[in-house]
């Protein structure tokens, strides 16, 4: 998913240069791992669009050592487009795993490999959940503005992920290991 | 820092006939002053076991539960009093015994030892306002809501001041901003007074704030800061591509 929306998203909120723009985006959905050039191609395709227009130019300097910051403003084609996208059904993301693949492909004689990948994937998983938690607490929440809770709601979503991933490879690992133990039991006997 | 809770090689088991279910094989964990330990699992993976055994209630079959240092199952009266001094833990189901009339004697109940009752109430209303559940301390806990449950256990086991805080599941019942609130009261909790806090959680969101988080799984813990083997892919991979 390109960062095209986020972006417009955040000209629309306020205008803003495209440095400006990637700290606002780091910010809002870091998360979301785009990174910092992603704006600025965002821009050249919102502006191509006509989604968004140079509103001036600044920061030039009376010592002109600096090149100028262009800072961009949303167009009403550009609200209207991003209403439109804020409106139209959202398609679940598609997700497809490497390990998937190897589940659906490999012999029995390849499930001890796999329980492993699967104790690694987990790993990998909860290392990058923390990444996620390690956010600050919005303030007291009577006080809680619709932004903030949707920073909460934003995080939730990309834990969520991560939950269900780690739900699937659990159940997977022990249908694998049923399946092995049923294995050694028949050899066995 | 030495660690205020340390599990070493805990294995916890239990029967049902002739079938025993390994619940926790080998745990270990540390969670020291001032740190946020989250720890998620399935439905029956163990993490109100893995709650009980930390907090000393139930007892491991192998491994040891320090609380400072000191073992639990090796201290006088199996460490109900390093219990009741330093650890916090989270009773959702509210006053097993006793008839309070009012949450607000309910709450008070661990201060009447070393404070008056008058003084103990005090400190109890107190917390409940901290929690943002002061319009309760004059009700009954039968009449609370679920979410009101859950905020007056909290602050029944913060009123001590306990050193440590285990609880399992302690946003039970409670909506998003809600579970937030919470969530980032033990978060600041432990940044402000030094708390540890261990909560085991069947939802991770939950999670959010902690320093470290773990999920358990066929007895055994995974905690995060854990190498992996380098060989998985990002399951987020897709989404990360501009």
């Amino acid at each position: 998913m390109s960062a095209k929306h986020a972006v417009l998203g955040l000209v629309i909120e306020r205008p803003g240069y495209g440095y400006q723009l990637a700290q606002r985006l780091e910010e809002r959905c870091g998360a979301w791992g785009w990174e910092p050039s992603g704006v600025y191609s965002a821009l050249d395709q919102l502006e191509g669009d006509q989604h968004v227009r140079r509103l001036r130019e600044k920061g030039s300097g009376t010592t002109g050592r600096r090149a100028p910051r262009v800072v961009y403003e949303s167009t009403p084609r550009g609200v209207k487009f991003f209403e439109d996208w804020i409106s139209e059904a959202s398609a679940p993301s598609p997700f497809r795993q490497e390990l998937d693949l190897k589940i659906l492909f490999s012999g029995p004689e390849f499930l001890s490999r796999l329980i492993d990948q699967t104790w690694a994937q987990e790993q990998r998983c909860i290392n990058d959940l923390r990444v996620l938690t390690s956010t600050t607490p919005s303030g007291p929440l009577d006080r809680v503005s619709w932004r903030e809770a949707a920073v909460v709601l934003q995080r939730d979503a990309e834990i969520k992920l991560l939950q269900v991933r780690i739900e699937w490879l659990q159940d997977a690992r022990q249908t694998m290991r049923k399946i092995l133990d049923r294995s050694a039991g028949e050899s066995s006997r | 820092m030495a660690p205020l809770l340390s599990l070493k090689g805990v294995c916890k088991s239990y029967w049902r006939g002739p079938h025993e279910t390994i619940v926790l094989a080998d745990v270990s964990l540390e969670v020291h002053p001032g740190e946020f330990v989250a720890v998620w699992g399935q439905r029956g993976a163990g993490k109100t076991t893995l709650a009980t055994v930390a907090a000393g209630l139930e007892t491991p079959e192998r491994g040891s539960v320090c609380f400072e240092g000191r073992d639990l199952a090796e201290a006088p009266s199996g460490g109900a009093q390093l219990r009741h001094e330093g650890i916090g833990w989270v009773q959702r189901l509210g006053p097993q015994c006793g008839d309070f009339r009012m949450v607000v004697d309910y709450v008070a109940l661990p201060l009447l030892g070393r404070h008056s009752p008058r003084n103990a109430r005090r400190n109890a209303a107190a917390m409940l306002k901290r929690l943002g559940v002061a319009g309760c301390a004059g009700e009954r806990w039968e009449g609370l809501t679920d979410g009101e449950h859950t905020l007056v256990a909290l602050a029944h086991a913060l009123v001590r001041e306990p050193r440590l805080l285990i609880a399992d599941d302690p946003t039970a019942n409670l909506d998003v901003l809600q579970r937030e609130e919470v969530t980032g009261l033990l978060r600041r909790a432990a940044n402000e007074q030094a708390l540890g806090v261990l909560i085991t959680v069947p939802d991770m969101p939950t999670m959010a704030y902690a320093d470290r988080v773990g999920s358990l799984s066929d007895g055994r813990l995974t905690l995060s800061g854990e190498p992996d083997d380098g060989k998985v892919i990002d399951i987020r991979g897709k989404q990360q591509s501009a």
